[in-house]
């Protein structure tokens, strides 16, 4: 029988953590499922601004499934790194399938949600923006992470620095560097 | 390509710091000879500033088109296109829409559901309801127009009113009572045209009644809130916890129960109450599950006139005082089955009311309140509490900010903690709950699981984790409780105690030494059940800690009961001779505090138990030392006072066993082999009887109580060694042994592992070989002690071994002797020796009675199978023994005796011989 939503998360976040890479789909749309939720409960609050900062959206589950179910993280960056990369990754996913929805690919969507039917060239950028980091990754996976994480993750230099096991400093540098290099690399995409 | 890389960073990183010309002029330096370095080099300095805003605000956009935050309009419906935004609910959004292609109904409410997405099963079912939704046709219902799915998604689109809550607009425009009631009453007529035609609304509440601009109240989402339980139920959220708002939920819906008309009655009683009062009924937004179940499954509300009263609002006060606060009252029971029986039924009473009419309503009676259903409720209401508890902590679907989330976790715990104490408490005496405790355990345990993840550092919360896991362990195998005798389970849930108190207790906390030494205790005694020696070391341990807390908290009650328990265990565990003056010197310190505990708290039942305790620990203690006078005397008023308790408690089955166990120890002193010599067999017999009878009761009252069910083995095959000793006492002691026999069987069967219960089994067919020897059926005789010879077997190298010999012993002697009288010589001397080859490893020691008679014993058995060389030689072991003896006074005269018939059977033997 599956274990609550809550705990089942938890679960799945502690394998991945472990390496079970197939653990990840599972908890990204484990984790989707509850950080819509709490984006509903957002929106629903503030009805004229939709704004969303995703970061307050991983603050928030991150709240609720510490205390709901227990996690087992030692600490609130760890759980934050993981679910940078998770927050990335669904939207990623969210905005491939959006796209491959009204380009008629014949890809279904996911259990996503399709409700732009107005400009998608955010989504576009957005695209860009991901295949940027990935390249990134590829030159320098540090300077790459260290965006993950305060992009994704909304993470401050010094939570950075401690969940890398650098100094602050080095982490300002960083971000530094991979933000203008990520600036250039999205004006002049090579896709 | 690394290298080019460091190299540009480093570059970047100096140049960023520098500016205008300066940085042209470093730039160009270290470039010279390589363009492509340079005017990367430049592009990253361009980024440089405004990168970061870009990253952040093209995920950001992402972000929150994924989570929904999209902007809908234009977006089409079927055949409704969105115009905006209304507002958002516990299944989806609504929009104001429009249709181009209708005459009527221009405007309508769409209510959308992204969440529902392709769930075919709805469509189905949808199907079903639309006819039954649509046929609704009334003017005070917001009329459902259609619904369909568009990519998967589903929509309804129904009715659109444009107004504002009725509360809301009765405030605005200043509405007097009578005209509430008037508009409330067309809304009462709409519900009950709608349960005519089967249709339940579900969601009644203020927000969903709409008075428009011509003043006509509507009823909104008829029907809607069907779907959202049966989407409820296909997802794991059983309670629909988060889909209705607890300020306006019934108390079937706060119990998960189906709801019915009445249900219906009862939100209309709600917002008839919030019309009249201008407050709501009852609040429970943001309240814990028990906190929120009581609020609406047991409090009632102030009536509307004592609202009014207390705003100084003295006309409307007396205006709403009378009927109007009892047809308020009517439709808010909490028992549907005592509201009206259908929205019709209240429409009537208001009208009934604005014309003066005495209406049909009638106050809730003292006598009804007071009687076995608000007890039937309080277990059905912790049961239901349970259940809330399970659906909140698994499956949390309200938001919390931070310190909501903690106040959450704060109310997880004082909740496990509640059960754990509170609930266990009350049910812990009441008899038949065993199967009701079992579930409501297993539920506690695994939240202290969860607890214990976050226990960290925190003193108060190990303790009360720890508290919890000794409760627990008390319920599933103490046996000094009325319990399941899962001793396993219980070592278990106390070890966990212990490992999380030591450390805290190491520090000097009162607190967790107390506790710690609680929990050492249970476990010595839950251990010294099953024959294990690391209770002695538990329990000393017990005692030490204990003193300590005593000693800084003089009258702290728990600290003098448990000292006296430990006290009490202690006495009875050393109860062999070597250590005598330990067990005197606990019985009385024992009955030294218990003494301290009744001059602190006359008044209570504990304290005279406490004293009792210590009463019987004492006779224990002075029965060993020889003082049987003292011992009885000691018993008897401990059974006096037992026996008070059990008159004055009648439910308690603690005090019950406690009486057991008085009768048991007066048996035990008065009729056991090693005090036969006091020949006062028929009071023993009656003694043992007595606490079997009690024992049979408490398991008549509860069947699964396996303590219960030992002790009655236990009485019965004592009373069986008092009986075979008693001239024609064999049968009786028959019928006894075999009505324990099948006890134990069963016990057996269940807990195949316990010594004690094997060595009980053991016990019982000794004595039947002996007791059907006496009534010279000697073939059953001879398959009972068979029996014991081979099950003795099973004992060895155990820490009943030596116990297990003494019966191997004494029933192949038995067995020699039916040989004997048969006529088998050879096999007679065979057993005979094998006996005397037993005895040293047995629990039959030397220089004791029972080793004088076991000499006697041989003796005669050789005399049976003429050896009369052999039986003089044991024979004057036996009068060897009686001469050396040192017997207590009261059996002094006794051995003189036995003495005197041994050394005639000496002579006999000698006789024999020569």
């Amino acid at each position: 029988m599956a274990t609550d939503g809550p705990e089942q998360i938890t679960h799945l976040l502690v394998r991945w953590a472990g390496g079970d890479r197939a653990a990840l789909d599972l908890v990204t749309a484990a984790v989707y499922g509850e950080m819509r939720k709490i984006a509903d409960g957002y929106l629903r609050r503030e009805r004229t601004a939709h704004t969303l900062q995703p970061t307050a959206l991983v603050n928030e589950t991150w709240l609720r499934l510490a205390k709901q179910a227990g996690l087992a993280f030692e600490s609130r960056k760890q759980f934050f790194g993981l679910a940078a990369q998770v927050m990335r990754r669904v939207l990623v996913d969210y905005a491939r399938a959006t796209q491959a929805d009204k380009r008629g690919a014949g890809i279904p969507p996911v259990s996503l949600h399709d409700l732009q039917i107005g400009a998608a060239c955010d989504l576009d950028e957005f695209l860009v923006l991901n295949q940027a980091i990935e390249r990134l990754a590829a030159l320098r996976s540090r300077q790459a992470r260290v965006i993950e994480l305060r992009y994704f993750g909304g993470l401050n230099v010094e939570e950075i620095a401690e969940l890398l096991a650098v100094s602050p400093a080095t982490v300002s540098r960083e971000q530094k560097m991979a933000e203008a290099w990520l600036g250039k690399a999205m004006e002049s995409p090579q896709l | 390509m690394n290298e080019s890389w460091s190299r540009l960073e480093s570059l970047f990183h100096a140049a960023s710091v520098l500016e205008g010309e300066e940085q042209e002029r470093f730039i160009e330096g270290e470039t010279t000879g390589d363009p492509a370095l340079r005017s990367e080099l430049r592009d990253l300095l361009r980024h440089a500033g405004s990168a970061g805003k870009r990253i952040a605000a093209v995920v950001e956009q992402v972000a929150v088109r994924a989570a929904g935050g999209s902007n809908w309009a234009g977006r089409i419906f079927g055949p409704y296109r969105i115009v905006r935004e209304i507002g958002r609910g516990g299944m989806g959004i609504v929009f104001e829409a429009c249709r181009d292609d209708s005459e009527y109904f221009k405007r309508v409410a769409l209510k959308v559901a992204p969440d529902w997405r392709d769930l075919d099963w709805l469509r189905e079912r949808f199907r079903n309801e639309r006819q039954i939704l649509a046929r609704l046709e009334h003017p005070n219902i917001a009329r459902f127009l259609d619904g369909g799915t568009e990519n998967g998604i589903p929509y309804f689109a129904m009715e659109f009113v444009d107004g504002q809550p009725i509360t809301v607009w009765a405030r605005e425009h200043s509405l007097g009572i009578r005209e509430r009631i008037a508009m409330f009453r067309q809304i009462c007529s709409a519900v009950s045209y709608a349960h005519e035609n089967l249709v339940i609304h579900r969601d009644v509440k203020p927000g969903n009644i709409l008075v428009d601009s011509s003043g006509t109240p509507k009823l909104l989402d008829f029907g809607i809130a069907a779907f959202i339980d049966a989407v409820a139920a296909h997802t794991a959220n059983t309670t629909g916890a988060g889909l209705w708002t607890p300020d306006y939920a019934s108390p079937e819906q706060v119990r998960g129960q189906p709801l019915n008309v009445r249900s219906d009655v009862y939100s209309l009683g709600l917002v008839l109450y919030e019309l009249l009062s201008d407050e709501r009924a009852q609040s429970a937004e943001n309240l814990s599950p028990v906190a929120m179940q009581h609020a609406i499954c047991e409090t009632d509300p102030p009536p509307p006139s004592a609202r009014a009263a207390v705003r100084g609002d003295r006309a409307s006060s007396s205006q709403l005082r009378g009927d109007l606060d009892l047809i308020v009252a009517t439709a808010l029971r909490k028992e549907p089955e005592r509201r009206y029986s259908s929205a019709a039924d209240l429409d009537a009473d208001l009208g009934r009311f604005l014309f003066s009419r005495p209406v049909s309503a009638r106050p809730n009676t003292l006598v009804y309140r007071v009687s076995k259903l608000v007890r039937r409720n309080r277990v059905a209401s912790l049961a239901t509490a349970l259940v809330l508890l399970v659906a909140t902590a698994g499956i949390g679907t309200t938001l919390y900010q931070a310190r909501r989330a903690e106040r959450h976790f704060q109310e997880v715990r004082r909740l496990a903690n509640a059960f754990i104490f509170d609930v266990h408490d009350r049910i812990e005496f009441l008899p038949g709950s065993t199967e009701a405790r079992k579930a409501i355990i297993s539920t506690a345990l695994r939240y202290l699981e969860n607890l214990r993840h976050d226990a960290g550092r925190d003193p108060e919360l190990i303790r009360e984790l720890a508290a919890g896991y000794r409760k627990i362990g008390d319920v599933q195998g103490n046996p000094l409780n009325s319990s399941l005798g899962d001793l396993h389970a219980a070592m278990v849930s106390y070890g966990n105690a212990e490992s999380l108190l030591t450390p805290l207790a190491a520090k000097g906390d009162i607190d967790a030494k107390l506790l710690l030494a609680a929990t050492l205790e249970k476990m010595g005694n839950a251990q010294s059940a099953t024959g294990k020696t690391e209770a002695a070391k538990r329990l000393d341990r017990a005692r030490a800690l204990a003193y300590e807390v005593i000693a800084a908290r003089p009258t702290d009650l728990t600290a003098l009961q448990l000292g006296i328990d430990i006290n009490s265990d202690l006495a009875r565990f050393y109860m062999d001779p070597a250590a005598f003056d330990k067990v005197l010197n606990h019985s009385q310190e024992a009955v030294r505090l218990a003494g301290q505990m009744v001059v602190a708290y006359p008044a209570r039942p504990e304290s005279q138990d406490s004293l009792a305790e210590a009463q019987i620990s004492l006779g224990l203690a002075s029965k060993a030392s020889g003082d049987f006078t003292r011992a009885e005397q000691s018993y008897r008023s401990a059974l006096a006072i037992r026996q008070q308790l059990v008159e004055q408690n009648p439910n308690n089955t603690g005090y019950q066993r406690s009486l057991l166990m008085a009768y048991g120890h007066i048996g035990d002193l008065l009729g056991l082999p090693e005090n036969r010599g006091l020949d006062r067999l028929p009071e023993a017999v009656e003694a043992f009887d007595k606490a079997g009878e009690i024992a049979e009761s408490m398991v008549r009252l509860d069947p699964a109580n396996r303590v219960a069910l030992a002790d009655r083995a236990t009485a019965l095959s004592r009373s069986a060694t008092c009986l075979v000793e008693m001239p024609n006492g064999a049968e009786r002691a028959l019928t006894n042994l075999s009505q324990a026999r099948d006890i134990l069987t069963n016990l057996l069967k269940a807990d195949p592992s316990n010594q004690q219960l094997g060595l009980r089994m053991l016990a019982i067919d000794g004595l039947s070989g002996k007791g059907l020897i006496a009534v010279g059926r000697l073939n059953e005789a001879t398959y009972s002690l068979e029996r014991v010879r081979a099950s003795s077997k099973a004992f060895q190298g155990g820490s009943l071994q030596a116990l297990a010999q003494g019966w191997f012993a004494g029933s192949t002697l038995r067995l020699a002797q039916i040989k004997a009288i048969r006529g088998d010589q050879a096999t007679a001397v065979a057993l005979t020796e094998e006996t005397i080859a037993a005895v040293p490893g047995s629990n039959i020691p030397k220089y004791s009675w029972g080793y004088a008679l076991f000499c006697s014993r041989l003796g005669s058995a050789y005399m049976q199978i003429g050896r009369s060389a052999s039986a003089a030689e044991w024979f004057q072991k036996s009068v060897d023994e009686w001469r050396k003896m040192k017997v207590p006074a009261a059996l002094e005269t006794k051995r003189q005796k036995v003495q005197a018939e041994a050394e005639h059977d000496l002579a006999a033997a000698r006789r024999g011989h020569g």
